[in-house]
């Protein structure tokens, strides 16, 4: 099965899903209602993607939105495929994908101390890095790590900008 | 407040004998925290066989003379030096690896990591380099015992006597009440 | 190998043959490894830097690279033209020995050595900031030549990371230009031009040489950004004559560019040239127009005597200020040396019409085909306008003074050339001996040997100048170009005497020339007449130089105003003794269009604050 007929059968089967092969042997789905996030991820697992190789997040400063963006690779077909779900970045809610891939746990914590994503659903959404962490997230593009450098920990500015 | 005299820090006589044989059997806790990590295992090992100057390497701080920041530092990484640094029984001696301990390294401008060691525990040695070769390590350790041969290596006492200036650094960074940008959106 | 069970009862003993072994162990520090042959670390390390001053220009480019913050531009002692009188400072608590500095040092003056011992034990009797500080400061230094005993990791160019080759410049080959006034230099084309400004580091060494400080780095910036009306308003606000200076300026930014130390300069001329014709002469009006803020109610009038370079930079600055300007000039077109004096191969009139036609819009009034002194009394222009500016230039030719040079057949280059420009016929002879070793001479060279093949299909033209070899004042690529062309250069030779056999011209009697500069470096040629030969000719054009004409000011303003040396005394600013009167370009600071540029530009600053005093 070709990137082109796995595109075409998962926006077939999931009418919130749409679908663009990439290359050679990508595809990517963008998740039009985040919501049923988790249905979906189901829908495409029972088509050959066994496998989450990695979930993580994307900050759109300018357009208002992250886009959890979901990994995935179909050992049977060598297909990747890139799931987005763009959520609103003033309020960010997504349900987690746990039951799909429990793995997806560590995952989500991280996205959440980093990004500030809530996973709705996820029993544990700890700090895993960061110690005590007052702040916006700090993978956020609205923060100024060189700032926070400066006023945490006295870090100094060799060059004159 | 923070003062400190050469006479009341440096050790007298007696100390010295003592601090001759310290010096010729250093243990040191193999905690590493950073890069430097790698380039310990050519100097412990027969390549460059540390133990030829009764340097070896110890399991636990308890039985520890020397704590090796080997890298950065981050904040969550201070905590457990702070921790091993205090559990150590003197006297106790700190070897900065790198620039990062000096003055932040590559990492100078990150949200996690601090800059200068030398506010949180206090350092007795740098040694330059990214990440120091085994030669350097070596030089370094080597230099140490001299301070401590010479009872100039007084960094367990400076801590002792200045516990307060440490602590409020300390804290400062692990217990933070407030956001640091004031809470900028 | 024997297998388990099989030992040998001597097998222990096999331990033994290890006592014969070298040791596996280096006993740092009595001893190290050997790596590639070399003792110590490998023999590219990247250690402690060190920095040769001397060649060190200051030019910040392993501060911008640096990817960790080390490295800060400190004050140093390496001043002089092309240096910016700075040094780095590197800081070995940010350092990670990337060598991305030494990589990209432009000069090749900083190196990375194999030396990397240098631990620091706490000092003992400091404690709290002082501690922290003192440990930070300690391994922040300025490198010097401590280190070069034993080189690392240096600059070469084969690793180097600047593009140290010029994108070539298409031009005419010596048979498509020699029988015509057709422009030598094609121009870029825009892709050569985007890939000759990513050439450029932005150090600014050049901002400093430049005599009108142009904003150099700005403006090859906004080309690399494509965005070409940026860049000539970067030029407008230094220069007004951007055009002609993308043509023919002497180019004293190339000379110290930074890229040129190691590589061949950028080629800043060259793409001035192709920021300003790649825009409509519309656009670059409406941005020439947008720089100056013109204030209102400003009803003083200026007049400015010349149209030279010098003359037309004031009007410029001073029309954006909002006075009324009126420029006299004694030609029939503006310009004055550009359009008269320079060969049509190297700026053609439409490109300096463009830039003109800009100062123009600017609401400049010009009279020309007025001499100052004769069609109008300099008294009647001072009587009335606020004040007034002279940028006259070098008017008149210098003579080499050699007996019978003012015979028959004999021309000087000066008026040769202005006919040639103005499209006249000019005197032709067989075979042409020019005199001199300037650019101007090698114009007028040029030109005639152009007007000799289109007429004649032969080129006969000898030039005999007093320097030999390198120390001829043209451009290089003047002589080659003239060579290429057809002109014999015979230097080395001293002219002595005009030869006349029954009244017509024979020839030229010239010896050979030992010196030019007596040892205090004054202009002071020496011969040697034993070396003395004829050169038949039926045509000589002096070019040894030209010299000021200050005949239209009255004698009571030449009493006042200060004039040594042909050149007009001034303050920095181009006022002279008396209040109202200006003085700009050539007549100040001698020939060069640059300087000229500059000149105006501050006689218009001074002459605006001379006028907004009163008020």
């Amino acid at each position: 099965m070709t990137n082109r007929d796995m595109a075409a059968k998962i926006a077939g089967g999931w009418s919130d899903a749409e679908a663009v092969p990439r290359f050679h042997n990508q595809i990517e789905v963008t998740c039009g209602n985040p919501d049923t996030i988790a249905g979906m991820l189901h829908y495409i697992q029972s088509l050959g993607f066994e496998h989450m190789s990695n979930l993580t997040c994307v900050d759109w400063l300018e357009e208002n939105r992250f886009d959890v963006t979901y990994n995935l690779w179909s050992y049977k077909y060598k297909i990747q495929a890139t799931v987005k779900a763009g959520i609103d970045r003033g309020e960010p809610k997504i349900p987690t994908v746990m039951d799909v891939w429990p793995q997806a746990q560590a995952y989500e914590q991280e996205i959440h101390e980093m990004f500030g994503v809530d996973f709705i659903g996820n029993p544990d959404l700890s700090s895993l890095f960061l110690h005590n962490w007052k702040d916006i997230p700090p993978l956020r593009k609205d923060f100024d790590t060189e700032a926070y450098s400066k006023e945490a920990y006295g870090a100094q500015r060799n060059k004159e900008v | 407040m923070l003062k400190i005299s050469r006479e009341e820090i440096i050790d007298g006589k007696f100390e010295r004998v003592l601090n001759f044989f310290r010096s010729r059997s250093l243990w040191m806790l193999y905690y590493c925290t950073g890069c430097g990590a790698v380039e310990l295992p050519p100097t412990m090992t027969s390549r460059f066989d540390m133990e030829r100057f009764g340097i070896s390497p110890m399991a636990t701080p308890r039985q520890a003379d020397i704590l090796l920041v080997t890298g950065y530092v981050s904040v969550k990484t201070l905590k457990r030096i702070v921790y091993s640094y205090e559990q150590m029984p003197e006297p106790k001696w700190v070897v900065g690896f790198g620039s990062c301990p000096v003055n932040g390294g590559i990492y100078w401008n990150s949200y996690a990591t601090i800059n200068q060691l030398d506010k949180y525990i206090p350092v007795d040695i740098s040694i330059p380099g990214c990440m120091p070769r085994p030669q350097a390590v070596i030089d370094g350790l080597l230099s140490l015992m001299d301070s401590i041969k010479k009872g100039e290596a007084v960094g367990y006492k400076k801590y002792r006597m200045n516990n307060d200036w440490y602590k409020k650094n300390q804290r400062e960074i692990l217990e933070r009440t407030k956001p640091v940008l004031g809470g900028k959106k | 190998m024997s297998g388990p069970g099989k030992k040998s009862f001597f097998s222990p003993f096999k331990l033994l043959k290890n006592f014969l072994k070298k040791p596996l162990t280096v006993r740092v520090p009595f001893e190290d490894i050997d790596t590639l042959g070399r003792i110590g670390a490998s023999p590219e390390y990247r250690g402690f830097h060190y920095n040769d001053h001397e060649l060190c220009i200051g030019c910040g480019t392993c501060q911008e690279i640096c990817t960790t913050d080390a490295i800060r531009m400190v004050e140093g002692a390496n001043i002089g033209e092309g240096k910016l009188g700075k040094v780095p400072e590197i800081d070995y608590g940010r350092c990670c020995y990337c060598g991305f500095c030494v990589d990209m040092c432009t000069t090749g003056s900083l190196s990375m050595s194999r030396h990397y011992l240098g631990n620091y034990p706490t000092p003992v009797d400091k404690i709290g900031n002082a501690e922290v500080d003192d440990l930070k400061e300690h391994f922040i230094w300025t490198p010097e030549m401590q280190y070069s005993d034993d080189p690392g990791h240096m600059a070469s160019d084969d690793q180097v990371w600047l593009d140290l080759e010029r994108i070539p410049m298409t031009e005419l080959s010596p048979e498509e230009r020699w029988d015509s006034f057709i422009e030598i230099v094609r121009g870029f084309t825009k892709d050569e031009a985007l890939r000759e400004a990513s050439r450029c580091v932005e150090c600014g060494v050049c901002v400093e040489t430049c005599p009108a400080n142009m904003r150099v780095p700005q403006y090859i910036h906004a080309i690399w950004d494509g965005d070409l009306e940026q860049s000539v308003r970067e030029m407008y606000s230094e220069n007004s004559l951007p055009g002609i200076c993308g043509r023919v300026c002497t180019h004293k930014c190339e000379t110290v560019c930074s890229i040129g130390h190691r590589g061949e300069p950028v080629a800043i001329r060259w793409l001035k040239r192709y920021a300003v014709e790649s825009l409509p002469v519309d656009k670059v009006a409406e941005i020439a127009g947008e720089m100056t803020a013109k204030t209102a109610g400003k009803k003083n009038r200026v007049s400015i005597i010349g149209s030279g370079p010098a003359g037309l930079s004031a009007a410029y600055y001073l029309a954006g200020m909002g006075y009324q300007i009126t420029v006299y000039d004694s030609n029939k077109k503006t310009g004055g040396v550009m359009r008269y004096g320079i060969p049509k191969y190297r700026l053609p009139d439409e490109h300096l019409d463009r830039d003109v036609e800009v100062i123009k819009r600017m609401g400049v009034e010009f009279k020309m085909g007025v001499r100052v002194g004769k069609k109008i009394k300099f008294a009647d222009i001072k009587a009335q306008s606020d004040a007034v500016m002279i940028a006259t230039g070098y008017d008149l030719p210098r003579s080499t003074g050699i007996t019978g040079i003012d015979g028959k057949n004999c021309y000087q280059a000066f008026d040769l050339l202005k006919a040639i420009s103005a499209g006249e016929d000019v005197p032709l002879g067989k075979k042409i001996l020019v005199i001199g070793g300037g650019n101007v001479a090698f114009d007028i060279a040029r030109s005639l040997a152009r007007i000799q093949r289109s007429k004649t299909k032969k080129v006969g033209l000898t030039m005999v100048c007093l320097e030999s070899g390198r120390e001829i004042p043209a451009d290089v690529e003047e002589i080659r170009e003239a060579i290429d062309e057809g002109v014999v250069l015979y230097d080395g030779r001293m002219p002595k005497e005009v030869v006349f056999e029954r009244g017509s011209l024979k020839g030229l009697r010239h010896i050979k020339c030992v010196s030019v500069f007596d040892e205090q470096g004054h202009f002071n040629p020496v011969g040697d007449e034993s070396d003395s030969e004829v050169f038949n000719t039926d045509m000589i054009v002096e070019a040894v130089g030209q010299k000021p004409d200050f005949s239209y000011l009255p004698d009571d303003a030449i009493k006042k105003i200060e004039i040594i040396r042909g050149k007009i005394l001034t303050d920095e600013q181009g006022g002279t003794a008396l209040p109202w009167l200006f003085a700009a370009g050539d007549i100040v600071h001698g020939p060069d269009i640059i300087h000229a540029v500059r000149d105006g530009h501050n006689s218009a600053k001074a002459i605006d604050a001379y006028l907004s005093k009163g008020k």
